[in-house]
């Protein structure tokens, strides 16, 4: 039984500043600092290589400034890598770039826009990240529609009443702006926003974040039913180590830009192994 | 079934002053397919430590576990990537913890049928049906089948826990302590669902306080000292 990862990410690295041949090595957990002592640029990510498999929910963990969020941007092109690989090994994609296995950072902005929209979802921190704040929370989901080629506002309507359904939200304030609605509400409109053209990939970036517990529950609750539903691979972000022993099977611990460690889930939790790892699991409340 | 040779645990701890703490060391035994093995000794021996390396909770420092799986073949539980490890907690290992980790705004009767939906094709209305039944046999009373784990008390919760493991009869059962928590009638109730499971075909392997528990239902006796 050989089963093929849906995503492979291979040595990706990204380096903010002008950047040298020396960056890479001279940072990194060992060198406690993710700037470059050469040129004085910033590694973000350094030589960061993982897989995803179909189903799955990955956690990423580590401390702010980790490099936990610039992961999740490059996956998502929002930003562009210094250097690296990233393969999605889906039919779907094979519509939209060709059936040869490509580096997907390679592809023109027009390629990286359609996977965007039809294969990866994403959720980020701030919903003033995701969301804009002055059109309706129908016209947010709407915007992703229409992108991915819908164009009869019936059905349009019809599909986003289905996905505040979905993500628990009063259909009665689709028309209402997002700044209007308190903070777990502008997260499950990101949520509906991300599922609207059913993704394959979810990435989810500390969505919990400044929300009470009884909302964080629920939207915990959300993503785990909508795991099951959709059979979504997800990679979450979260330095709450708690989100991520719910919701996850394997665990990559990140510091510095650098992978320290990656492991089962319960065997980060309870028997990690880089003292980095050990000081973040001993730090729990 | 399983072969586990020179199995040691070492904890390394590098943070606070480092400090090298032994779970176990060189441990060794067979079990056979169908055999159900339990493991006696006082508190503190490794007992627990044994059969987190079984499920690779914890990452044994040397020594192999060689387990007889029926989708990949042998494969050596101490070395086996993470990926596979998860396809094999899924569809052949079950595991016991001594408490239930409650998962929050998860019914119980949920808890319990997730690792069906899991290893089995089955619909949803199917597999609530099937851990109703159970429920029902481990005296869970009928109005807590809906309500969050969180409330109840511990002996319920350690029967959810209990029931969430042997509803969807792993192949190999792991049970640290599961009845460390219940009275006398629910232990026995749970002692004749472990055993039911065994004459279904599958291998059970525990950890226990009580000698006379371990005696009850144990085909082998391993006592550590």
């Amino acid at each position: 039984m050989h089963i093929q990862p849906i995503v492979e990410l291979k040595n990706l690295t990204k380096i903010y500043g002008k950047g040298c041949n020396l960056c890479v090595e001279n940072t990194g957990p060992e060198h406690e600092t993710n700037i470059c002592v050469n040129c004085n640029s910033l590694v973000a990510c350094g030589n960061v290589s993982f897989e995803l498999y179909p189903g799955e929910t990955l956690g990423i963990v580590g401390e702010s400034g980790s490099g936990k969020s610039s992961l999740l941007k490059l996956l998502n092109f929002d930003i562009e890598p210094t250097l690296g690989e990233f393969y999605i090994n889906h039919e779907k994609i094979n519509t939209f770039v060709g059936n040869e296995k490509v580096n997907l950072f390679n592809l023109n902005s027009f390629q990286k826009r359609l996977i965007k929209n039809h294969i990866i979802g994403i959720v980020y921190q701030y919903p003033y990240l995701g969301l804009r704040m002055k059109i309706s929370a129908g016209g947010n989901i709407a915007e992703n529609l229409i992108m991915a080629e819908w164009r009869n506002i019936e059905k349009i309507r019809k599909k986003i009443s289905e996905l505040f359904e979905k993500t628990e939200l009063p259909i009665d304030r689709m028309d209402e702006q997002p700044e209007k609605f308190s903070g777990g509400m502008q997260q499950r409109v990101q949520i509906a926003k991300a599922l609207s053209n059913n993704p394959i990939i979810l990435l989810l970036d500390e969505i919990t974040n400044g929300l009470d517990v009884s909302v964080q529950a629920r939207i915990l609750d959300l993503i785990r039913n909508l795991h099951w539903q959709h059979n979504l691979s997800i990679i979450i972000v979260s330095h709450d180590l708690s989100v991520i022993r719910v919701l996850t099977q394997r665990t990559i611990v990140m510091k510095y830009g650098r992978i320290v460690e990656v492991g089962l889930t319960d065997q980060i939790l309870e028997d990690p192994q880089h003292p980095y790892t050990q000081l973040l699991v001993n730090s729990q409340l | 079934m399983i072969d586990v040779i020179g199995l040691s645990k070492i904890f390394n701890i590098r943070i606070n002053g480092a400090k090298v703490i032994n779970g176990c060391e060189n441990i060794n035994f067979s079990v056979k397919e169908g055999e159900f093995l339990s493991i006696l000794g006082p508190s503190g021996i490794g007992k627990s430590t044994i059969l987190k390396c079984l499920y690779r909770t914890y990452l044994p420092t040397k020594g192999e576990i060689y387990y007889e799986s029926s989708i990949f073949g042998k494969v050596n539980i101490a070395r086996v990537p993470d990926r596979k490890m998860i396809v094999l907690r899924n569809r052949e290992i079950g595991y016991v913890s001594q408490f239930l980790r409650v998962i929050p705004r998860i019914s119980a009767i949920d808890v319990v049928l997730e690792p069906l939906l899991l290893k089995n094709q089955i619909s949803y209305k199917e597999a609530r049906k099937r851990a109703e039944e159970l429920l029902f046999q481990l005296r869970i009373p009928e109005y807590l089948f809906d309500a969050y784990p969180s409330t109840f008390s511990g002996g319920e919760q350690q029967r959810i826990n209990i029931a969430r493991a042997i509803i969807w009869k792993p192949r190999l059962l792991l049970l640290d302590e599961p009845t460390a928590s219940l009275d006398k009638e629910s232990v026995e109730i749970v002692l004749s669902k472990f055993l039911k499971l065994k004459e279904e075909g599958s291998t059970l392997i525990g950890v226990f306080h009580q000698e006379e528990i371990a005696k009850s239902i144990s085909d082998k006796i391993y006592i550590m000292k």
